[in-house]
């Protein structure tokens, strides 16, 4: 249980505090919030395949000694495997959901494409890094989990981009820039071995969760359209 | 006209439908790509080492393990007694192979790399083709390469197999890569020990026979290591149903092997051999005198009891226990 609430005290910090802010009329679908960390937690294991794959097929192997070979390795499983598996995973719910009508406001997709990231670094956290000490859980709590629920973001950002506007580009900009930035946060310590990491990755993490937070904020809780909240007259009633 | 708001719906669908078949197709013929321009280079060693079945990691569910590549430490199961570390000797001597104090420098890093490699693998869990890897990594070149490579193939090959021993493929490529080890011209009075353990295990004793008597003949000093040697040819012996040449061994026992007195670190490999030679019933009769010495007659009886019932033993052997079996029986009335 321990092991449990090590892996997930970040998640579950974020996803509560990002409800907190936003909801104040409304609540979130639980039952499509479930759905989103279903397909998040699914994600895992066509990543984990990728790793593998490249590990054994491949010269581009994460703990290759060759730098080069190695930053491959990181850009094309974590990076671009990794980013694409979220993605993809986040907007198959969306996908499913919008065959069956459900209007989902842009809130609640952004919070659902968090949920995704969310979920996928908890599981992250405890298939592949269990059993190691309890700061290094800390540590990931405060930078890869905060990260890969930005990187959520971004895609969250770039799905209601697509909406909006009723075109395809913001999806595909959306998966390259959430793949390069993480692709970035995994190799910067290969080109730069002797700088210690903390000195950069924090920064880059907060960077980044600023601009998640920004963003969360511009959102609105009350579109004009398609949900299943209240009005704007109802709301100002109450 | 703008779209209505139904209409960009649906549009946004067929083009998440879109992204997802773009994006995944690149994705995979990257991968594809990856895999065929820049296919992972293995030799015959790392083949050897593929090909085998994982070594099965009990209480860890196999949807776990996908996830282990390479990145999880874990903890490997132990018993003191597989650590025939032969390597342990007491004072540089002069062998009829190549001991240690007779390696070039680069040999002898690149020995060191090696070795470290081995407990990476033992204590933090690597594969064994990423040890492998490792030890090419660094670059040192030398006629000597290959047979270090070999060696440390051996190596990792001993550490998986004592941690599954049902697993017998593993079992015939130690072997294999043990006795290509011992046949090349760098090879020492170690490597013709781990061949001899290898054909041991693998049911081989003549092979393990001649292995060990060269070891022993080419053992620098005496000390731990020597000590094992000595052990596992008395047990070669045994198998051979050489009891005059075992009763003396047995005598000498004491004096040549230091471990004598830890016998929960070797008799798990007595019951190793005895379960691949049943039929060699003085492995039983060596278990019962180590028993003895170290005074657990309870032990001892059994043992020297199985050894008479399960039948096979000369005259000379037969003496022997009855002794042994008297000498227990003097001492409990004592």
């Amino acid at each position: 249980m321990s092991q449990l609430l090590l892996c997930s005290w970040s998640s579950i910090m974020i996803f509560v505090f990002m409800v907190r802010k936003k909801y104040h009329w409304t609540v979130p679908s639980y039952r499509y919030i479930l759905l989103f960390v279903f397909a998040g937690m699914n994600s895992t294991i066509p990543a984990s395949l990728t790793n593998n794959f490249l590990g054994q097929h491949t010269d581009f192997y994460v703990f290759s000694g060759d730098r080069s070979e190695s930053f491959i390795g990181f850009a094309l499983g974590a990076g671009f495997g990794e980013e694409f598996y979220k993605l993809s995973s986040g907007l198959l719910v969306l996908l499913i959901l919008g065959l069956f009508k459900a209007r989902l406001r842009p809130v609640d997709r952004c919070l659902g494409m968090v949920t995704v990231g969310l979920a996928f670094a908890t599981l992250e956290n405890l298939l592949a890094y269990g059993g190691v000490g309890f700061w290094v859980m800390m540590t990931r709590g405060v930078l890869a989990v905060p990260l890969h629920a930005t990187m959520s973001m971004i895609h969250g950002v770039a799905i209601n981009k697509a909406y909006e506007n009723g075109s395809l580009w913001p999806l595909f900009v959306g998966y390259w820039v959430s793949a390069i930035l993480h692709t970035l946060y995994d190799t910067m310590s290969l080109f730069m071995p002797d700088i210690d990491p903390r000195l950069y990755l924090y920064p880059l993490v907060g960077l980044l969760l600023w601009w998640a937070w920004y963003e969360w904020a511009k959102l609105s809780e009350h579109p004009d359209t398609d949900s299943t909240d209240l009005t704007m007259q109802d709301a100002a009633d109450a | 006209m703008a779209d209505s708001p139904n209409t960009r719906h649906w549009r946004v669908l067929i083009y998440i439908v879109l992204f997802l078949f773009f994006a995944g197709i690149s994705l995979l013929s990257t991968l594809y790509l990856a895999k065929t321009f820049y296919p992972r280079e293995y030799d015959p060693l790392e083949m050897a080492l593929q090909s085998m079945p994982a070594t099965p990691q009990p209480g860890k569910p196999w949807w776990k393990r996908v996830f282990d590549f390479d990145r999880v430490p874990t903890d490997s199961r132990g018993r003191q007694g597989k650590n025939d570390n032969g390597a342990q000797v007491d004072r540089v001597g002069t062998g009829h192979g190549a001991p240690a104090s007779n390696l070039s420098e680069e040999q002898l890093a690149l020995r060191e790399i090696g070795e470290a490699q081995v407990i990476l693998r033992s204590q933090s869990g690597i594969s064994e083709t990423e040890a492998l890897r490792r030890m090419r990594k660094s670059g040192i070149q030398g006629p000597f390469k290959s047979f270090e490579e070999e060696r440390l193939v051996s190596r990792l090959l001993l550490v998986k197999y004592l941690d599954d021993q049902s697993n017998h493929q593993v079992l015939t490529k130690l072997k294999e890569s043990a006795e290509r080890a011992a046949k090349d011209p760098h090879a020492s009075f170690e490597e013709a020990y781990y061949a001899g353990i290898a054909c041991l295990l693998a049911g081989e004793n003549d092979k393990a026979f001649g292995y060990l008597n060269t070891a022993i003949d080419t053992w620098p000093s005496r000390g731990r290591g020597y000590g094992n040697v000595f052990l596992f040819l008395m047990v070669s012996h045994a198998i051979r149903g050489e009891s005059d040449t075992v009763i003396q061994m047995l005598g000498e026992l004491k004096a040549t092997y230091p471990d004598w007195l830890y016998v929960e670190t070797y008799m798990p490999d007595m019951d190793d051999l005895e379960a691949v030679y049943p039929e060699a019933t003085m492995i039983p009769m060596i278990k019962g005198f180590m028993y003895t010495i170290v005074l657990n007659f309870g032990e001892a009886e059994k043992a020297h009891h199985r050894a008479l019932e399960a039948g096979g033993l000369d005259g000379s052997a037969r003496d022997f226990i009855r002794e042994q079996l008297d000498a227990i029986r003097r001492e409990r009335d004592r």
